[in-house]
């Protein structure tokens, strides 16, 4: 592999059809005599074969946008003139009354007469009574918030009273009714700034989420906005582990040499059993962002850190102390279970 | 759609305008469906991820800068959101062979024609690609989606990367190698050698 790393390039340009006529016939050329190289393209068209083409989208990813689109604009209206929507309320309400009680009075559907004798005892004026009634909603209604609380006295309204306020309601315009929408599904990470924004974090390793755009609010990374509906966090995280997000950067990650405390690094040149120590070498990838956690993982484990591969995201690892075979083994299916790890395995020499 | 159009749009559901963002909805759906699609593997995931995504570009539309395309921006989304989903799923299962079988497979009209060894085959290379791309590096992986999942050109990424062709072409080079180690885990190559050859050993007395 390493004799066909100047040629990796050309390749790569050959897989994407880049190359002119001439430089196509000379890859073809290597890769026709390069077993490395050959195997590499097999394998690799492999790859590009079992991803499978573009579908359209179904009906329901854009009427469901939609759908949201709208839930969001009713909010926003909603929260932008809640005093507004109270007002029209009280008002809403102080008409229901007084078309209630006047369909009343006309068809002799109930008891006016107790109505009548409600209405006399909070007003002197027997004659007034309705539209004083009206006006002390109306004025009350800016006091307190009564939503859809009529001060009306119980007794005197029939079971029918509360189906005769939501015909009024809906008759006024530009409200909307239609209750909670629903807690947003989605937890609200910060959102990407621009690509142009992240050309930082791509050139760097270990950087995995764009940083937080200034102009929206604050957004405390990566947790859940604070969303004024009680809103229950979607999945139990079992978050004792930091999102990639928190992880430092790559810089303050174990690498051999940098940080190493040991005064007294195992020989390089050595090659040999005369090295002076126990090697048992482990090959242990991880995951994306998980690089700190693995570190500690290995150093818990009494390892040491070889080398670091940010291309591969891996770890190689030795141990000083006699580790037997079986051990090693049980060891690699134990660290299997980090959902960080991808793979562990034993290696005789690297 | 052309860049100034794109604008219009943008700028006109910003101001609150729900016809000007079911335009934008339309135009990207298929881009942003397919990169959910494939990075999750199967369409349940993949429809919530869309949705998700372009309710929070509507949510987000005052903060968008116009220093890119919508769609680049979208992607992006598309693309973390995702990826977001793997990590969850990775934490609360274990992908062992067993849990596979239960998986909902992602028929298309080709594997209908296979049998079903060659189709279970199949759904095992594509669990394998989707898996050894999670692994890459944040960096490798994204242009590795971009490039083999989205089939987007190199100027594009670039656009989209903020970057010059000529890196695009590098880095494309790069993570194909390393794409191409992981996935040797998968029996295809040797596995990933570290660079230093050293042999394990006693310690001399």
């Amino acid at each position: 592999m390493r004799d066909c790393e100047n040629m990796r390039e050309l390749i790569s340009l050959y897989l994407d059809g880049e190359l002119g006529a001439d430089e196509t016939a000379k890859i073809e050329e290597h890769i026709a005599g390069c077993e490395e190289c050959s195997r590499f393209l097999r394998s690799y068209s492999l790859f590009k074969d079992s991803i499978p083409d573009d579908v359209e989208p179904p009906a329901e990813l854009l009427s469901g946008v939609m759908a949201g689109v709208r839930e969001i604009n009713a909010e926003k209206k909603k929260k932008k003139r809640p005093a507004l929507i109270l007002r029209w309320t009280a008002i809403a309400a102080s008409f229901a009354i007084v078309t209630f009680a006047g369909i009343s009075l006309m068809n002799g559907g109930f008891d006016a007469g107790s109505a009548f004798a409600n209405e006399a005892a909070l007003s002197p004026e027997p004659g007034a009574a309705y539209t004083d009634r009206v006006t002390d909603y109306a004025q009350a209604e800016d006091a307190e918030p009564a939503s859809d609380e009529i001060p009306f006295e119980p007794s005197t309204v029939p079971a029918e009273a509360p189906e005769i306020f939501e015909p009024a309601e809906a008759a006024i315009p530009d409200l909307d009714y239609a209750g909670e929408p629903e807690p947003e599904p989605v937890t609200e990470p910060e959102v990407p700034p621009e690509p142009t924004q992240s050309k930082a974090e791509l050139s760097g390793y270990g950087t995995k989420e764009p940083t937080p755009v200034p102009e929206p609010e604050p957004e405390p990374e990566p947790e859940p906005e604070p969303e004024p509906e009680p809103e229950p966090e979607p999945e139990p995280e079992p978050d004792s582990e930091p999102e990639p997000d928190d992880d430092p950067i790559p810089g303050a990650l174990p690498i051999p040499g940098d940080s190493d405390p040991d005064p007294d690094p195992p020989p390089l040149d050595a090659g040999t059993v005369d090295s002076g120590y126990y090697y048992h070498w482990l090959i242990l990838g991880y995951y994306d962002g998980a690089e700190e956690k693995t570190a500690a993982l290995i150093r818990e484990l009494g390892g040491e850190i070889w080398e670091w591969n940010p291309d591969y995201n891996y770890y190689a690892v030795y141990f000083e102390n006699p580790i037997e075979e079986e051990e090693l083994e049980a060891l690699c299916e134990e660290l299997l279970k980090y959902d960080y790890i991808w793979t562990a395995y034993p290696k005789d020499e690297l | 759609m052309t860049l100034d159009e794109e604008s219009r749009l943008v700028k006109a559901a910003a101001n609150g305008s729900e016809s000007a963002f079911e335009a934008l909805v339309t135009e990207n759906q298929k881009l942003v469906y397919n990169v959910a699609l494939k990075l999750t593997g199967n369409s349940e995931d993949a429809l919530d991820v869309s949705q998700e995504t372009f309710l929070k570009a509507y949510r987000n539309l005052s903060a968008f800068r116009f220093e890119s395309r919508f769609s680049a921006w979208l992607y992006r989304l598309a693309y973390n959101a995702s990826m977001d989903l793997l990590k969850k799923r990775r934490s609360t299962v274990s992908l062992t062979a067993e849990d596979e079988e239960g998986e909902e497979r992602e028929l298309t009209v080709a594997d209908a024609a296979l049998t079903p060894e060659e189709s279970l085959e199949r759904e095992e290379m594509r669990r394998a690609v989707r898996e050894a791309v999670a692994r890459l590096p944040e960096d490798k992986r994204e242009i590795i989606v971009m490039r083999e999942f989205s089939g987007m050109s190199y100027s594009d990424i670039a656009d989209a990367l903020g970057i010059e062709e000529g890196t695009v072409k590098s880095r494309i080079s790069r993570a194909r190698a390393a794409l191409a180690e992981i996935l040797s885990e998968y029996g295809t190559f040797a596995r990933p050698s570290p660079s230093n050859k050293m042999k394990g050993g006693k310690r001399n007395a």
